[in-house]
């Protein structure tokens, strides 16, 4: 008996051990490592070299020193720094870019503990309003901010609000949606490659078929993903995600799931999800017709890649006017840097001759109103044959209806997308792949009530 | 006198015993005892990482026992382990067997060979196999498609059983090099005598190796089965990066590690997460406690 009960006390240190340490098997870590946290001073090379910050007086720019530490989730923030430390030549700013699928694993924990918390950090569209809720961001419109947001497009300071109507970030980049499509495609099948004649032909859910069917015909898939419609059918919705506690599965939800399934079935497009490398290459195929992306989607998807298609896309509305996606930035309430936070924060949010050259360099649409439209009287962009972005998506931020972003949305589109490929695949029927995805989100959240 | 010199000589030596072992333990205490208890701990609170920690009592223990998703997450772990070991453990045996007997030119190069797989990160080796199946334009679909064993592109991750079967085998494919040669190692152990006898008294090759080698490595196949189920039920990293770190499709490939990652990280309930992991540590011992007196018994009754 008492060997037995020392065996029994050795195999549980032996579970504690390996299970804590993870001995020879494979531990429950996180996998993918930090490929972002390069040093910064590759990503200084990158930012615009044109002169920015006329409005910053000298007795600003000296009197602030120090260094910044900076958390993002992406690259663009990045890019603002060249101009900033020409601006600000005392101020150190050290970015670190971790990827988005770590961010608020990596985040959450500094936050809580308080330790090594960045003084400056990011928030994308997915939890933005999860952060902005927590509390650690700081106020942005008290002292000493004073932030005035009069030039910045309202729904991008709306979103930045909590629910007691407080500022706690902004951004510098505004993202209304298109749908980008290949001028050449659209020439042969078609007939016209004219933005407002285009949009005219997929100005419905039906009528986007009728054009993919066309398509179809002459062996091109119209939709790089049908996964990217949901950029677009999410500001069609009438109702958020979650609204009084409850889930709401919005029709414009339901008709979406119908038209993955028919988008599937007749083969409108890649079979593959968004991100993977097949997608991100087809903006140089010779089958693939356009992508449903917001403005980000220009600048890191078709931009870059177009080589042999520069000048051959152009932009239109697609059946409606969307706004998806887009990075919030907030000041840490306990960082010991508040000025110099908000001294880089007003030069990428708030200043808009820094913004204006950083659109002009990257072609991505900010946030304020000033700068879109200075930028919309320039040049149009080369890729896009001349078309100029700003003038188009200026004229779509009239027409966009109100925000109905909620702390949850990340993992209930994932969850939505997944019961809709199940469907579009053929795998399970609409109810049972509703009923999956009510579980799914009752599973995560306990705290909605799902029917 | 004599007795309490001797006495003192014995008590001093232990006290450096101690100190020797001392520095692990300290570690030990600091960085895996600490952490385990404070899960614990807040397996019985509500905390979403940000906010404040409230406690729930007994709560996220009822629902992990209603949780069909924390049993499916069981099965598929489960599940992938077993389809994984038992190939491992069949192709251990049997290279170990060819290696052992028989005088292979280029054994080493082999044994090296075998073991390499084990030594590339688990997180690159799904991302490769990701982007060698995944999409109509893959790898995989285009060498298929081109020498005529498929039509059209197959949709590989759109399949339940070949995303399961892919995890058991990339898993098989990283560990089975690291299984043979410990059990190689566990086979020099055995007393070279033994052979002689069996050979003098007629036996076989094959009986040779089932009848004395296998019973005598016992102890080391122990050791592989308990390690290995604990390994095996903690996967994450494989399954995570093969798709899209929900277990897709379907959560065929959704492990309880990975579930309690999402939980945590995603979800941000922290307080269940907690208690997912320590479901996950009861059913670990439990298996382990199962397999370990499975084989003892085994071993009982052959005496």
């Amino acid at each position: 008996m008492k060997k037995r009960m020392i065996a029994l006390l050795m195999m549980s240190a032996l579970v504690l051990g390996t299970g804590g340490c993870g001995g020879t098997g494979e531990t429950p870590e996180s996998a993918s490592p930090e490929r972002g946290s390069d040093s910064s001073a590759d990503r200084q090379t990158e930012a615009d070299p044109e002169n920015t910050g006329e409005g910053e007086t000298e007795a600003d720019r000296s009197a602030l020193s120090g260094t910044l530490e900076v958390w993002s989730s992406g690259e663009e923030l990045g890019r603002f720094v060249e101009g900033f430390q020409a601006a600000y030549p005392d101020v150190t700013v050290n970015i670190t870019v971790v990827p988005n699928e770590d961010f608020v694993a990596k985040l959450t924990p500094t936050l809580a503990g308080g330790q090594g918390a960045p003084d400056v950090f990011t928030g994308e569209s997915d939890y933005v309003k999860y952060l902005v809720e927590s509390g650690f961001w700081d106020d942005l419109e008290g002292a000493p901010y004073h932030a005035d947001t009069s030039d910045m497009w309202e729904y991008v300071a709306s979103v930045g609000r909590d629910s007691g109507g407080t500022l706690r970030a902004l951004s510098w980049q505004a993202s209304p949606g298109s749908v980008m499509y290949r001028r050449d495609m659209a020439r042969d099948v078609l007939g016209t490659d004219d933005p407002e004649k285009v949009a005219e032909m997929i100005n419905s859910d039906e009528a986007m078929l009728d054009v993919a069917a066309r398509l179809k015909e002459k062996g091109i898939k119209m939709f790089a993903s049908w996964q990217d419609i949901l950029n677009m059918q999410f500001s069609n919705r009438s109702n958020p995600w979650v609204a009084d506690n409850r889930l709401v599965i919005d029709e414009s939800m339901l008709s979406f799931m119908d038209m993955a399934k028919t988008i599937t079935e007749n083969g409108y497009d890649l079979g593959v999800d968004p991100w993977a490398p097949e997608w991100s290459a087809a903006v140089e195929s010779d089958d693939t017709f356009c992508y449903v992306l917001p403005s980000w989607g220009y600048q890191f998807v078709v931009k870059p890649s177009a080589d042999t298609t520069k000048g051959e896309w152009a932009m239109c509305q697609g059946a409606v006017p969307y706004v998806k996606g887009g990075t919030w930035v907030g000041i840490y309430k306990d960082s010991p840097n508040k000025d110099l936070a908000w001294a880089f924060m007003e030069y990428c949010c708030l200043n808009s001759e820094a913004q204006k050259a950083y659109g002009a360099e990257y072609g991505e649409y900010v946030s304020l109103k000033s700068a879109d439209k200075a930028l919309a009287e320039q040049n149009g962009e080369e890729v896009l044959g001349g078309q100029n972005p700003f003038a188009f998506y200026n004229s779509q931020m009239e027409k966009l209806p109100a925000d109905l972003m909620t702390a949850y949305d990340g993992t209930i589109n994932n969850a939505f997308l997944s019961a809709a490929k199940d469907y579009a695949t053929g795998v399970k029927s609409k109810e049972e792949a509703l009923d999956a995805f009510k579980a799914d989100v009752a599973n995560a959240y306990p705290e909605i009530t799902v029917e | 006198m004599r007795q309490r010199k001797g006495r003192r000589h014995t008590v001093s030596k232990s006290r450096y015993g101690y100190f020797f072992i001392a520095p692990f333990f300290i570690v030990f205490a600091i960085f895996s005892l600490y952490p385990i208890l404070y899960t614990i701990f807040l397996s019985f609170q509500s905390w979403d990482g940000l906010g404040l920690v409230n406690s729930v009592g007994v709560k996220n223990y009822e629902r992990l026992l209603k949780d069909e998703v924390f049993y499916q997450s069981l099965w598929n772990t489960f599940r992938m382990w077993m389809m994984n070991f038992i190939p491992q453990i069949l192709t251990a045996l049997v290279l170990s067997a060819v290696f052992t007997f028989h005088r292979i030119r280029g054994m080493r190069f082999f044994r090296a060979a075998f073991y390499l797989p084990n030594l590339i990160t688990a997180a690159s080796v799904g991302l490769l196999f990701n982007l060698l199946f995944d999409g109509d334009k893959s790898a995989m679909n285009h060498i298929l498609t081109k020498i005529g064993l498929l039509e059209e592109p197959f949709a590989f991750f759109n399949s339940t059983v070949f995303a399961s079967g892919l995890v058991s085998y990339i898993q098989w494919w990283m560990w089975f090099g690291y299984t043979t040669v410990i059990v190689m190692a566990g086979i020099t152990t055995v007393d070279s005598g033994i052979y002689d006898a069996a050979m003098v008294d007629g036996a076989t090759r094959t009986q040779t190796y089932v009848k004395i080698t296998l019973p005598m490595i016992r102890p080391t196949l122990i050791y592989l089965s308990i390690t290995s189920i604990i390994g095996g039920m903690q996967l994450f990293d494989v399954p995570a990066t093969l798709t899209n770190s929900l277990g897709d499709p379907r959560k065929s490939i959704l492990t309880t590690a990975m579930y309690l990652y999402n939980q945590g990280f995603r979800n941000h309930n922290y307080g269940y997460a907690s208690t997912v992991s320590a479901g996950l540590f009861v059913i670990i011992a439990i298996l382990s406690a199962l397999c370990m007196s499975a084989l003892q018994k085994k071993e009982r009754e052959g005496q």
